[in-house]
């Protein structure tokens, strides 16, 4: 029923059906509407209580009264509100039942009274008339005669809706137009069932980077992590204030107590995203990536132990000579076969048997001069500086002479004796067990002298004169002359000491900041090292010649290699205070440096032939004075791992 | 004397051009060049020294070159032509033809690109941790008409999602799982490939509006392809899935099917044996819950245990309409919930952090711990695994040292300790003098980065000491 009634609502409410319908309509209008509304003249009503608004009742338990003034009691449909929604799932009419509340009872509307007013609702006349169209338009068109013909144009097909399907046909027909095109089912196949056929095409493409992993997971960001993991106050304050691009933690550490309090978050979506835009817009680069640890980085160092023999612990101490009156040391020298130790005072020489440790010979100075130092040569002879000039003597006892010193007395009666000469040689004997040989005489005190090792040339650094190129001088013994290198100086060059290459003709000169080697073939300057430091104050040169020491002042020895540039090699400061000497030993890989601050460093050197290969420096042993007096000078054992020391107070000690 | 060369002519530098030259090449706009290099999985390079001052993007030329052949741009200029086409006829008021027209659109084809991309299946599989944390993210959005997420990518997705877990869970090829704050990560071996990936909790994503969701969805139309392929391959058909368990019990019956069986005079072979030895280790990971049937309660994500426990060869029910799987079966061993419930005694009660835990650490853990009226312990990240045993190594040590100071008959030991430490602390020393200006600078940028790890170790000590000293 219910359908069949909104169908005819439907229907009524379209005008094309009406048309259509027209025909079907009884012809007496007038007959049908007043069949219809007869109907309601008969209907009694019970209560008569007039216009009075069924309000005034409502507390009351009747609801009017009926023409005999009897009282109309309220009747009640249902208990309450439950049973009236039981009764309208049960009821199937209950959406047409209307409550009549006059007559006190439910009325089930009808169809045609549906129909009613749904006509009434929509704005039409309550009752269908024969034709709305016609009732509507009578009025208006009752003198328009023409329109009751059609046209000719609405019997006959449009010319141009003609021309337009055919257009729609014609490209269907042509597959232009595709009306609904049927969707291709996709049939699933193995892509990578053949492998070879496209791997050519990388060939000519750069070589492909593959995008890192997203960083893995750690303990912070779990939903339940340990305590330890969590922010305290401060922390998260801090986190807070730093920028969010510098967070080693891009999140704040939560605990939760359950699995399903973890609430959803838009974190994960802001990091997926980004990382879509890292896949495509940030720049790819291989880059090499060292997966080692700081411990790899470290040599293999041989243990000191494996390394000996070297100096260790104090032996011996020489005491014989009065300290009180020669004075602090100013350098001592060891001969070439190790028998001979010779200690220079400020006023005494003493040579010491280095087996029996006995003092075989000293020699005292005269209040007025001073010893300025001493040097063995490979043949004996022994060179001793003293204020305004050196005198050499002869070491072997059994052996009165050295060719050389005769050759130079020879050469010396050559010359003819000029009054200008500022250097004067005098070959004189003495009757001593150190035989003298011959005496120089310069007009100022030279500080270092180093014998060249045929014995026959000697250099002498004299850095306090008046006259700057006389700064280092190199005497010849067998000619028994002087010269001056280097006759251009610079004033502001102080030379501090000047060396001989041990196996080439160059001259190494050390001045406060840098060292320059000199060829004395060619004449001209090879090389300049800079040392870096500001005051340096000893040189040594390695037995084999390649490589260089340098000590200084400034707490600093440097160690050159002569292959690798003219920068230190590698620089080592162990010592607190300035450097006094720096010395190879002839036989063993070691070096020594000795420093004011009373200690001795003892080093292990590796030198290798292959130049691939880079020495090994290797610190091995502190020597400790016990006085913590300065280390003045130092001087190795030519064939023992000895080493020999004199502080300032004048004590010599051997160190085994 | 031949020609003079120009400036950015010649050498490393001419093979890089910049993105408005190369959209001048391509002739594209920028949108689509962007389309296109995600598609195609291209992008910039960081160029030679000289032309890094200049802070542009560069591609190689080469790349460049690869990309004008593609034949994704004439459907990019098929469509430009088409669009034309739509909009002329919405000015001719011909609703008819623009309908028809948009309907039509020419679409990508992309299928030859995944090959292109990834020649060999392995390949594919090294690069699937992107593509499966984006699937696995719109799987869990809603529809959203303004962000343009339809309904049909959203389908796909969880489909897509569903059958590479499927794959996963009937092959036990699981073997880590850590729940962090974001979501769930999972770690599993395909074929040899490591797999990592993230799925957000099961509940209603809220999407932020500060993301660029169009150019997720350009990456997420390739990488739909590729899964597509993908799950294919590993699968060997398409499974529409429904009920997870019963796809994996199907599955596996499969695979008994096939195995096949190695003739014993072959069994001595070194390859065979090796591969008899992995099979082994695989068999760990399979039967973990074996022999365990887990009944879940809804409090807890149902979606994510099912998976992991059908993975290491547990069986799953939960309350719902088939009769199969109620509480009072007996079959089941263990219970899942978080909240305080009334006990049975045949079975353990266990909150969902256990399951998590003892696949991580490979054993079934005491479930007292795990108990749901008891606070749980520390859930700990399995990718982090080798730290935490330093740390506990350390921390051991440390209190053994304290235990030796009761003990005076020790003392010379220790005394002998203490200096061959001090010995060993010099020849560190000596070593670190030893080392050349080069590889010194190296080793104090690693000496560096450790001694910075070492602290952030030696804090987070510090302050698990405080937190158990104020807890005693």
């Amino acid at each position: 029923m219910n359908q069949n009634n909104t169908i005819n609502i439907r229907a009524i409410r379209n005008k094309k059906s009406i048309k259509k319908d027209l025909s079907l309509q009884p012809k007496n209008i007038h007959d049908q509407f007043y069949q219809e509304s007869d109907d309601s003249e008969d209907e009694k009503i019970l209560s008569k209580i007039g216009r009075l608004q069924t309000k005034k009742y409502k507390d009351k338990d009747f609801i009017g009264y009926d023409e005999n003034l009897n009282k109309i009691q309220k009747k009640k449909q249902f208990q309450d509100t439950i049973d009236e929604f039981i009764n309208k799932t049960e009821n199937k009419d209950w959406w047409r039942v209307v409550r009549d509340e006059l007559n006190n009872q439910d009325v089930v509307l009808s169809d045609k009274q549906l129909q009613m007013l749904d006509r009434i609702r929509t704005g039409k006349t309550a009752i269908k008339l024969a034709d709305d169209y016609y009732f509507e338009h009578e009025d208006f068109n009752q003198f328009d005669l023409l329109s009751s013909y059609n046209p000719k144009r609405r019997f006959l097909p449009s010319k141009w809706e003609r021309i337009k399907i055919n257009k729609l046909v014609q490209g269907i027909k042509l597959g232009r137009i595709v009306l609904n095109p049927p969707q291709k089912v996709e049939k699933m196949f193995d892509i990578w069932e053949n492998v070879a056929e496209d791997q050519v095409l990388s060939k000519y493409l750069p070589a492909r980077i593959p995008a890192a992993k997203a960083s893995l997971p750690s303990n912070v960001a779990s939903y339940n992590p340990p305590e330890e993991y969590l922010f305290t106050e401060q922390e998260k304050q801090q986190w807070l204030q730093t920028d969010p691009e510098d967070r080693d933690i891009p999140f704040i550490p939560q605990k939760f107590k359950h699995l399903r309090n973890v609430p959803s978050s838009e974190q994960l979506t802001k990091d997926l995203f980004n990382r879509c835009l890292d896949l495509y817009l940030a720049p790819r680069i291989r880059r090499k990536k060292l997966m080692m640890k700081s411990t790899d980085f470290l040599p293999e160092i041989p243990k000191p132990e494996e390394l000996k023999p070297f100096p260790t612990k104090l032996n011996f101490e020489f005491g014989q000579i009065d300290t009180t009156k020669s004075g602090q040391v100013k350098q001592i020298s060891i001969s070439q076969d190790g028998q001979l130790l010779g200690v220079c005072y400020e006023f005494a020489i003493a040579f010491f048997d280095t087996k029996t440790t006995k003092c075989l010979y000293t020699k005292w100075q005269s209040d007025d001069k001073q010893f300025l130092g001493l040097d063995f040569s490979q043949s004996g002879l022994i060179c001793i500086l003293q204020s305004n000039g050196f005198i050499i003597l002869n070491s072997y006892i059994d052996k009165r002479q050295h060719p050389n010193v005769e050759d130079g007395e020879k050469a010396n009666k050559q010359i003819q004796k000029n009054s200008n000469n500022v250097f004067e040689w005098n070959f004189e004997l003495d009757d001593n067990v150190f035989q003298q040989l011959l005496e120089v005489k310069m007009p100022y005190d030279p500080l270092y002298v180093q014998f060249h090792s045929k014995s026959d040339y000697i250099v002498s650094t004299q850095p306090h004169t008046h006259v700057k190129s006389h700064c280092i001088l190199v005497h010849s013994i067998s000619k028994s002359s002087t010269s001056i290198p280097f006759q251009n100086m610079k004033a502001s060059t102080e030379v501090q000491q000047t060396i001989f290459h041990p196996t080439k003709p160059e001259l190494y000169i050390m001045t406060n900041k840098n060292i320059f080697i000199y060829s004395l073939t060619k004449q001209s300057l090879m090389k300049k090292l800079l040392a870096g430091n500001q005051q340096n104050s000893t040189i040594a040169i390695h037995p084999y010649g390649d490589n260089l020491i340098v000590g200084s002042n400034d707490q600093k020895v440097c160690w050159f290699d002569l292959d690798m540039g003219k920068t230190p090699f590698k620089k080592m400061s162990y010592h607190k205070n300035g450097v006094r000497r720096v010395i190879f030993h002839k036989t063993y890989p070691l070096f020594a440096s000795c420093s004011d601050d009373g200690t001795i460093n003892i080093f292990h050197c590796r030198i290798s032939t292959d130049l691939n290969q880079a020495p090994v420096i290797l610190p091995l042993k502190v020597l400790k004075q016990k006085k913590k007096e300065s280390v003045m000078d130092v001087a190795f054992h030519p064939t023992q791992p000895w080493i020999y020391s004199a502080s300032k107070e004048g004590v010599v000690s051997l160190w085994t | 004397m031949g020609k003079k060369i120009k400036k950015g002519k010649e050498g490393p530098v001419k093979e890089y051009s910049s993105r408005t030259k190369a959209l001048k090449k391509l002739q594209v706009n920028l949108k689509d060049f962007r389309r296109l290099c995600i598609l195609k999985g291209i992008y910039p390079r960081e160029p030679p020294q000289k032309l890094r001052k200049q802070h542009k993007t560069y591609y190689h030329n080469k790349d460049i070159a690869f990309l004008k052949n593609e034949s994704i741009l004439d459907t990019f200029r098929q469509r430009q032509a088409h669009l034309k086409k739509i909009r002329k006829a919405l000015t001719r008021g011909d609703k008819l033809k623009a309908g028809r027209l948009r309907r039509n659109q020419p679409k990508d084809k992309l299928d030859h690109l995944v090959k292109e991309r990834y020649p060999t299946f392995i390949d594919a599989l090294n690069d699937l941790d992107d593509p499966l944390c984006l699937i696995s993210l719109f799987a869990s959005f809603p529809t959203h008409k303004e962000l343009h997420i339809p309904n049909t990518l959203i389908r796909n997705c969880q489909k897509m999602i569903n059958q590479f877990l499927l794959y996963i869970a009937a092959n036990n090829c699981l073997r880590k799982v850590f729940l962090s704050i974001k979501g769930i990560y999972y770690q599993a071996v395909v074929q040899g490939a490591t797999i990592t990936w993230i799925m957000p909790y099961p509940i209603q994503a809220s999407l932020p509006l500060d993301v660029d969701y169009k150019i997720m969805m350009t990456f997420l139309e390739f990488y739909q392809v590729l899964m597509k392929f993908v799950n294919f391959k590993l699968l060997g058909q398409e499974i529409e899935i429904t009920d997870l368990s019963e796809e994996v019990k199907k599955l596996k019956s499969i695979q008994q099917n096939n195995q096949m069986e190695i003739d014993e005079a072959f069994k001595e072979d070194p390859t065979i044996q090796q591969m008899d030895q992995q099979q082994q280790e695989i068999k760990k990971y399979s039967e973990l819950f074996k022999g365990l049937t887990f009944f879940l309660y809804p409090e807890v994500p149902k979606a994510s245990l099912e998976f992991v426990i059908l993975s290491f060869g547990g069986e799953v029910m939960w309350e719902n309409d088939n009769k199969n799987s109620q509480l009072t079966d007996p079959k089941i061993t263990h219970v899942i919930t978080e909240r305080q419930i009334q006990k049975n005694k045949k079975r353990e009660y266990i909150q969902p952090q256990w399951v998590y835990d003892s696949i991580n650490q490979l054993k079934l853990l005491s479930v007292a711990d795990y108990a749901p009226e008891s606070t749980l312990p520390p859930h700990l990240s399995p990718f982090e695994q080798l730290n935490l045993e330093e740390v506990q190594s350390e921390s051991e040590e440390e209190e053994d040292g304290q235990q030796k100071e009761h003990k005076p008959y020790q003392n010379n030991k220790k005394q002998k300790e203490k200096q061959a430490k001090q010995q060993e602390k010099e020849t560190k020393k000596l070593a670190e003098t030893m080392l050349s200006r080069k590889n010194k600078r190296l080793y104090d940028m690693i000496k560096r980065k450790e001694d910075e790890e070492q602290q952030k170790k030696n804090k987070l000590q510090e302050k698990k000491k405080m937190i158990q000293s104020k807890q005693q």
